[in-house]
């Protein structure tokens, strides 16, 4: 399954810049607003659900060792076997393990973004074996070969004129572009594939230590085709999917779909306790779960492990002002979004997502939208700071050790007597040391001099004096050196002829006359 | 007398675009139980558990007086039968007020396939196994071991991967019928 | 009054226009002369250290006053927000105190002294934008609409009102393939209301706003709450 972008580019810029001129992208992106009110979807029990999910979570990664264990022996105890798999190649490898072993040639997959994030479509493709996507969303990327835009729906990228455009190539007939149609096609079309597959290849949105349970949450009945029919299941669970007790669902389940849909719940929620019992017909016969990890227990004991309570709604994608601008292949990753800003730079191994958490307003919203309260902002901060030096700057600066408190993460920002682990990596990693040094010093010599008010008045002097030379115009530059960034999108506002200290200055002397005005 | 907690149930239900029949009492259930259920077969088979509700309500002679015919189990071609079958009849252990939720559990007699792959689905539950919240029937649950499957059931399958417009009958059933029985 | 580098330099009048407010509701404004700049776009940039040395000299400026009054929603939240967790654990209790003493303009009038009315007549149609972290991190948004109408301005609220204008500090210079069409978004938004201008507690959003109004003509006047109301008083 290749992983073409709507919007290519080797940099965020590049693709943003190509999304915002893409006036198809830009027609299908206007519909996002009406998930905007989802993530404010406010009844009376939102506060305490948030208080009580975010507790669950934050006790869930401060002993995500033990609760991971406690997971695996209980899924044991049902019958389905465990394994861990430290990097995504390890996770593919389990998987086709599996898949050799019980001779799968036909495999069927519901949603997950976690088999994304391992690239499985592509080691089955590459091992010989056909798996099909069966989210209706997932399904038309598939067809695409366009990698998801958004992790809850696939393709809204899309507009409905373009998916009946696609199918209809892929049907060899032409299509209406009308949404029962196309749902009533797709029906059709995987239906025989359901019924044929030897394997079924799930994600898991929870699972639950207590009981040794997978607990996938969907719309479409894809999933609980793909645990129904075929004999064999596996299910790759990011470690953080893990859940202390069944009834922490309770809390974790609603606030999840009210704040990715703005449903009380999906409308299916299937509990997997191990496969087919003795003498049932149908259920998986062999169930088998895969825990990733890809670098996300280092992230355990740093700042950083907030972003682990995450439980994949997407409000935070809905709300942003940049994702609603650029859509999801701006960023090139499998989690985009403020979501993704945070945990690509984190997870990948290479200089994936460098960029990322540069490409963001701060606005905050959301850090507003998130159910179980990361402050995904303040996580985009904090990575500016810690990615200064390169490529393994967050890595190293993710495995500094530090207990955590409950609410800390996030808390303190690298300030003065913080000797980032980054910032001496940088000395030696080529690209990115001199970029960082020079800016370093500019910062530096910048906050020295503006510490002192003198350094202060005397720079703006200097800026007022280099506007004009420049060609400003009552108060206004079209373009100056150094400003294109904002120059080819705006006007710049230079500094006014009198300051406000200056002018307050005179207003001293004048009253001191007798008078107050300015 | 008014129950909340049925009332809620009766509207979330209905927003999720189940069609709601009574609640009902035993005899008047049994037959629009057969009489739904046939009428969604349209001449297919309608797949049924082994459930002792059934017998109880009759259900297999209502529905052979239809001219209906039932697909079991326990029958050696259960497996490629099913998938044709047009109904899938089941009945749910709970059923949630505030989200409509049809809860099914798995077992030897009723396999998970019966409400998802026929077209339709009829699902029997009775008033009293109704509970408020998500919260309730976890807590229902976690008193006995899980079955191997837990299956929440809101309506018809559905989708809004074209646009965020909601469509139904993707995957799952494209229509839910729930035949409330009084107790 | 922390009048913010912003205003100093470049909207100096904003500043004047902040302290006859603070005098009409009978304030005694002091200006303390050594203050300089919250630090925030060291912050937004990714250069605490930077950061860190501006927030010192911030808090000794004004570690001795009764309250800091600040003309931008997101320099006073800089403070509130950042501050403590810039600093090291050995000035918190400083930084706290100060922090919590300090408030943006709008949310000072009408929340700690309780002024709505300063005698300012504006008989204007407005549109409010509500800047971000004024309103996400210090609860901005009732105070400028209550001094407006107090004022006899016409409100009319515009379409998402909190959706981010596209400034976000070093963003608007990174990334102005994408703070271009955010501030046309906003603009469109409060030209759709026919409001005679788009009104704001912050300059740093109103001035992004207005380099991209000088380059597409679409929308009305941004200007700054203080501004606006301070033109109004007789």
């Amino acid at each position: 399954m290749s992983h073409c972008l709507v919007t290519p580019g080797r940099t965020f810029a590049e693709r943003a810049e190509r999304a915002t001129q893409n006036t198809e992208l830009q027609r299908a992106l206007g519909n996002l607003s009406v998930r905007l009110h989802t993530a404010r979807m406010v009844d009376e029990r939102h506060r305490d659900w948030k208080d009580r999910a975010s507790a669950i979570r934050r006790e869930t990664v401060a002993d995500l060792d033990s609760w991971l264990d406690r997971a695996e022996k209980a899924l044991q105890r049902t019958g389905a076997t465990v394994s861990r798999a430290a990097t995504p190649e390890e996770a593919c490898d389990a998987v086709l393990d599996v898949a050799r072993r019980v001779g799968a040639h036909r495999v069927v997959k519901s949603k997950s973004m976690a088999t994304e994030e391992i690239e499985l479509g592509d080691a089955f493709a590459a091992a010989g074996i056909t798996s099909l996507e069966t989210d209706f969303g997932e399904w038309i990327a598939q067809v695409a070969g366009e990698r998801p835009s958004h992790i809850i729906t696939p393709v809204i990228h899309k507009t409905v004129d373009q998916i009946a455009a696609l199918l209809s190539g892929y049907a060899q007939r032409s299509l209406p572009a009308d949404h029962e149609f196309l749902t009533e096609f797709a029906r059709g079309e995987l239906r025989p594939h359901f019924l044929d597959a030897d394997l079924g290849v799930t994600g898991a949105n929870f699972v639950v230590a207590e009981t040794g349970t997978i607990v996938l949450v969907t719309n479409e009945g894809n999933a609980r085709l793909c645990t129904t029919v075929p004999r064999v299941l596996v299910c790759v669970a990011p470690v953080e999917k893990v859940v202390p007790r069944l009834t922490d669902l309770g809390v974790l389940l609603p606030l999840l779909t009210r704040s990715a849909t703005g449903q009380p719940l999906s409308n299916y929620v299937t509990m997997l306790t191990g496969p087919r019992r003795a003498g049932e017909v149908d259920g998986p016969e062999e169930l088998h779960v895969v825990f990733l990890d890809h670098n996300r227990r280092a992230l355990l004991g740093t700042p950083y492990e907030d972003m682990l309570a995450c439980i994949r709604c997407g409000a935070c994608l809905n709300v942003c002002p940049v994702y609603r601008t650029v859509g999801g292949h701006a960023y090139d990753s499998v989690y985009p979004g403020p979501m993704g800003k945070v945990l690509t730079p984190l997870l990948s191994a290479g200089t994936a997502g460098l960029d990322l958490p540069g490409a963001s307003t701060l606005c905050g919203a959301c850090t507003e939208a998130c159910p179980v309260e990361i402050p995904l902002a303040d996580l985009l901060v904090r990575l500016r700071a810690d990615l200064r030096g390169g490529r393994d700057a967050a890595r190293v600066a993710a495995g500094r050790k530090h207990v955590p408190r409950s609410g800390e993460a996030g808390r303190r920002l690298p300030g003065e007597g913080y000797a980032s682990p980054a910032s001496r990596l940088a000395l030696t990693d080529g690209d990115h040391a001199p970029n960082r040094r020079t800016r370093a010093f500019i910062f530096r010599t910048w906050s020295r001099m503006w510490s002192s008010p003198a350094g202060y008045r005397a720079s703006i002097s200097v800026g007022r004096a280099a506007a004009r030379l420049f060609g400003a115009k009552a108060g206004w530059m079209r373009r100056a050196p150094g400003t294109a960034g904002w120059t080819s999108t705006r006007d710049l506002p230079v500094p006014a002829r009198h300051s406000f200290r200056q002018r307050w200055r005179a207003r001293t002397r004048v009253s001191q006359r007798g008078d107050e005005s300015w | 007398m008014v129950n909340p907690v049925l009332q809620r149930f009766l509207a979330a239900a209905r927003d999720n675009r189940c069609t709601v029949h009574g609640p009902l009492a035993p005899p008047a259930a049994g037959t629009t139980i057969a009489s739904v259920a046939s009428e969604r077969a349209d001449g297919g088979e309608v797949a049924v558990g082994d459930d002792p509700l059934l017998d109880e309500l009759a259900i297999p002679d209502l529905l052979a007086a239809r001219g209906a015919t039932m697909l079991r189990p326990t029958d050696p071609t259960w497996s490629t039968r099913i998938a044709r079958a047009t109904v899938g009849l089941t009945s749910a252990r709970l059923g949630v007020a505030d989200t409509g939720s049809l809860l099914l559990g798995s077992s030897a007699g009723s396999p998970r396939a019966t409400g998802l792959l026929p077209p339709a689905h009829v699902c029997i539950l009775r008033t009293g196994a109704i509970v408020a919240e998500v919260a309730d029937a976890l807590e229902i649950l976690a008193r006995d071991p899980l079955p191997s499957a837990v299956t929440w059931i809101g309506g018809p399958s559905r989708t809004g991967d074209i646009e965020f417009r909601i469509t139904f009958g993707v995957h799952g059933p494209k229509t839910v019928d729930v035949v409330l029985i009084d107790g | 009054m922390f009048v913010t580098c912003v205003v100093d330099a470049v909207t100096p009048e904003t500043g004047v226009a902040a302290v006859r407010l603070l005098e009409a509701a009978g304030c005694a404004v002091e200006f303390p002369e050594a203050q300089t700049c919250c630090g925030q776009p060291a912050v937004s940039a990714g250069e605490p250290e930077a950061a860190t040395r501006l927030a010192r000299h911030f808090v000794e400026v004004f570690d001795g006053y009764d309250a800091v009054v600040v003309p931008s929603g997101s320099c006073a939240a800089m403070v509130h927000h950042w501050y403590e967790r810039l600093l090291p654990p050995e000035w918190a209790e400083r930084v706290h105190a100060l922090s919590t003493r300090t408030y943006e303009l709008s949310q000072y009038l009408v929340d700690v002294i309780g002024q709505m009315d300063l005698g300012a007549r504006v008989d204007t149609r407005v549109t409010v934008h509500d800047s971000c972290h004024g309103l996400r991190n210090l609860g901005i948004r009732d105070q400028p609409r209550a001094l407006l109408a107090q004022a006899g301005a016409a409100i009319v609220e515009m379409e998402e009102p909190e959706t981010c204008c596209g400034f976000g500090g070093s963003f608007s210079l990174i990334h102005g393939e994408v703070a271009g069409p955010l501030a046309d978004a906003k603009l469109r938004h409060a030209a759709a209301t026919g409001a005679e201008c788009v009104v704001a507690c912050d300059q740093a959003c109103l001035l992004h706003l207005e380099g991209r109004r000088r380059r597409t003509g679409i929308g009305p006047a941004p200007v700054h709450v203080a501004d606006l109301l301070a033109s109004g008083l007789p």
